[in-house]
Formats: structure tokens, C-alpha cells, sequence
């Protein structure tokens, strides 16, 4: 699902792949499961001081990822965006490693694969 | 013969008169948009008229070439070409002015009109006030914040389902406002016809018209203030959306 452009190796978990706001954003929105920006905001400032504007534009930038869905809900409020996560964390960041491998492979050829093959199974 | 009526076109005395009579009033039109303080109507008719001058000589000559493919005694006869080319420039020109741009949006953006009671009640309540007709509003599907209006046959106001991610309710009232006292002054209209002015008139790179647009901004923010006795929202809400736009480059590294 997901398609990396850059890993940041010095990061850990979905930080090695989003930007600390986003991971943040994305992190509330899995507790949340499924909410609007301003509920996001709300859990997120109970933590850290972050702008609504902020967490709107790392929304729609994890929309546009394709890691979260969007769909407007026309209720009593009005015309605003409900969002809520593609796929389980679990699966997020087992997709994370996925195409991180298969970069690996892509790149290295028979010396990735040769080199997976040993490493693990070794560890057998 | 298929082709043999067609010898190419002819531009003789008459065209080039007809041509050079053509521009003279494209560029009078625009020295007086550009010259004179006006109405919206008359801007509005003096953009249109720029348009239609600028575009008739090119309409002429090309059913002057359609006439001489068709074989028709058209080819070459000014006056008959005149009154082929003038109606089919008007028409082009009010298609263009109601069709295209609403027709635009209306059609590629994906949008449909809003069920939300609060405002529905408070664009109906403020346009009677006002004493405009009530426009539709739609809802688009876009995170940035985006509020526009126009009207041709109806009036319709869009607002983007980001703008009311992060207007808080006073706040997106003073953007409806906003919007309403640009339909009050036909704002829309003049900012629609300046786009198709700058989208095909080859002599809009020639002439600015910032301070009109700047102009009627301005005065719906006051229009705005107004109504709602206060300028803190519209200040707030027109906040939120400069900081959207400066969050946009936050992590854009990673």
C-alpha cells in the first residue's frame, strides 16, 4: 500500500517514513479510529501546543499518502471531513517494511535476496 | 471540384479596413476599462466588448475560409461575412461568459449542494435582507480553504469542506457574508469576466486590473464587518487561512 520515497533510518516506527506532526496526527487518529480535524486537534493539545491549521494540513497530506480516507459528512455542523485510517496500524507499518524490503531487492538484486537468505536462516 | 472554390484566403482593402476597425475598438474598450471609474455593468459590457472586437476579425476570416471550403457564395463578400461572423461571435461570447466558468465548476469539481441547516437558514435570512435572491451553496470536496460565488442564471456559492474544517461557526458566517456582499455587487460576474478576459484576449497581458478585484475584495470585507458589527471573525477566519497556506511547508522534508 504504502510506496516510500525516503526512510530515515536514524527515526524508529512510523517516524522513519512520516514527519513527527504526521506520525502525531496519525497516532491520535488510530486512537481515535474515526474523527474530525477539530477532534484531533483537541486530543493532540492535550499534549502539545499544535495549530488547527496544522493538523488539517497534515491530514490532507496523509490523504493524499493514501494512509488515511477521507469522506464529508454533511451533518448538523456542515459539509466538514470525517477521516479515519486506511488499515490498521499493524498493517500500516507491516506495509512500511514491505516496500522497504522490495526497494532493497530492487536495488541489490541477487545480493539483497542472497543476503535475507542468510540472515535468517541463521537465525533457524 | 472539392477544393477548388477555396484559393486561399483573400485579404483585400476591405478586410484589412475591417480588421484594423476591429482592434482600433479592442483597444478602446480597454483604455476606457482601464481609464474610467465604472459600474460593474459597464465594466462587465466594456470586457465583453473588448472580447467580441478582439475576436471578430479572427471569427471573419475563419468563415470567410469555411465559405470558400463549402463553396458557398459567402467567400469573399464582407458584408455576408459580417453577417455570418457577428452573431456567432455574440453567441460565442455569452456562452463563453455564462457556460464556461460556471459551467466549470459546476460540472469538474466534485461538489453537491449543502444540507446543513445553520446555514442554509443564515444565507436565506442575510439574502432576503440584503435583497438579493438566495443562492445555492455547495460544498466541495477540496481540504484547502476555499469560498468563491458567482452568478449567470442562478446564484451559487461554494465552500470547501476545509474551509469549514477550521472556521469556527462566527468565523465561516463572516466568509458567507463575504461572499453574499459580492453577489450583492455582481462582484462575481466582473471577476468571472476579467478571468475569460485574461484566459483570451491576447492584449489582457497589456493591462492590469488588480486594483478592481483588490477593490470589491474590500469592499465585501466591509460589507461583512459590517453585518456582523465587527471585523474580529472575518480577521480570524482570513488568519487561519494564511496559516493553512505557511503549515503547508511544515515536514515537507521528510
Amino acid at each position: 500500500m504504502v510506496k516510500l520515497k525516503r526512510m530515515r533510518l536514524d527515526k524508529k516506527g512510523m517516524q522513519t517514513f512520516l514527519s513527527p506532526l504526521e506520525t502525531d496526527v496519525l497516532t491520535a487518529l488510530y486512537k481515535l479510529e474515526k474523527a474530525r480535524t477539530r477532534e484531533i486537534h483537541r486530543l493532540l493539545g492535550q499534549r502539545r501546543k499544535v495549530a488547527l491549521t496544522s493538523v488539517a494540513v497534515m491530514l490532507d497530506r496523509l490523504h493524499q499518502k493514501g494512509i488515511v480516507r477521507r469522506a464529508i459528512e454533511d451533518g448538523r455542523g456542515g459539509g466538514h471531513y470525517i477521516y479515519s485510517p486506511r488499515t490498521s496500524r499493524h498493517e500500516f507499518e507491516e506495509s512500511i517494511v514491505d516496500d522497504a524490503v522490495n526497494k532493497l531487492i530492487n536495488s541489490f538484486g541477487p545480493v539483497a535476496a542472497n543476503y535475507f537468505y542468510k540472515r535468517f536462516s541463521k537465525k533457524e | 471540384m472539392v477544393m477548388g472554390c477555396f484559393a486561399g484566403l483573400v485579404i483585400d482593402a476591405d478586410k484589412m479596413l475591417l480588421i484594423a476597425s476591429s482592434a482600433s475598438l479592442a483597444v478602446v474598450t480597454l483604455l476606457a476599462l482601464k481609464k474610467f471609474s465604472l459600474s460593474t455593468k459597464a465594466k462587465v459590457g466594456l470586457i465583453y466588448g473588448h472580447l467580441i472586437f478582439a475576436f471578430f476579425p479572427f471569427v471573419v476570416l475563419t468563415t470567410d475560409a469555411a465559405c470558400g471550403i463549402a463553396c458557398m457564395p459567402c467567400a469573399n463578400n464582407l458584408a455576408n461575412l459580417i453577417a455570418l461572423a457577428f452573431p456567432t461571435t455574440l453567441l460565442f461570447g455569452t456562452m463563453a461568459a455564462f457556460f464556461v466558468i460556471p459551467g466549470f465548476y459546476m460540472f469538474f469539481s466534485r461538489k453537491f449542494e449543502t444540507g446543513n441547516a445553520h446555514i442554509t437558514r443564515f444565507v436565506g435570512r442575510y439574502s432576503r435582507n440584503i435583497g438579493i435572491k438566495k443562492p445555492k451553496v455547495y460544498i466541495i470536496d477540496n481540504a484547502n480553504p476555499v469560498a468563491f460565488s458567482f452568478k449567470s442564471f442562478k446564484s451559487m456559492m461554494f465552500l470547501s469542506a476545509g474551509l469549514i474544517d477550521m472556521l469556527g461557526k462566527k468565523e465561516l458566517e463572516a466568509v458567507i457574508l463575504h461572499e453574499l456582499g459580492h453577489l450583492k455587487r455582481k462582484a462575481s460576474v466582473l471577476s468571472m469576466s476579467f478571468s475569460l478576459f485574461r484566459i483570451f484576449s491576447p492584449l489582457s497581458l497589456l493591462a492590469r486590473f488588480h486594483h478592481d478585484v483588490d477593490g470589491e475584495e474590500l469592499y465585501a470585507d466591509g460589507f461583512a464587518a459590517k453585518l456582523q458589527k465587527t471585523e474580529r471573525h472575518l480577521k480570524s477566519a482570513k488568519r487561519k487561512i494564511d496559516e493553512f497556506e505557511s503549515s503547508k511547508s511544515i515536514g515537507r522534508n521528510q
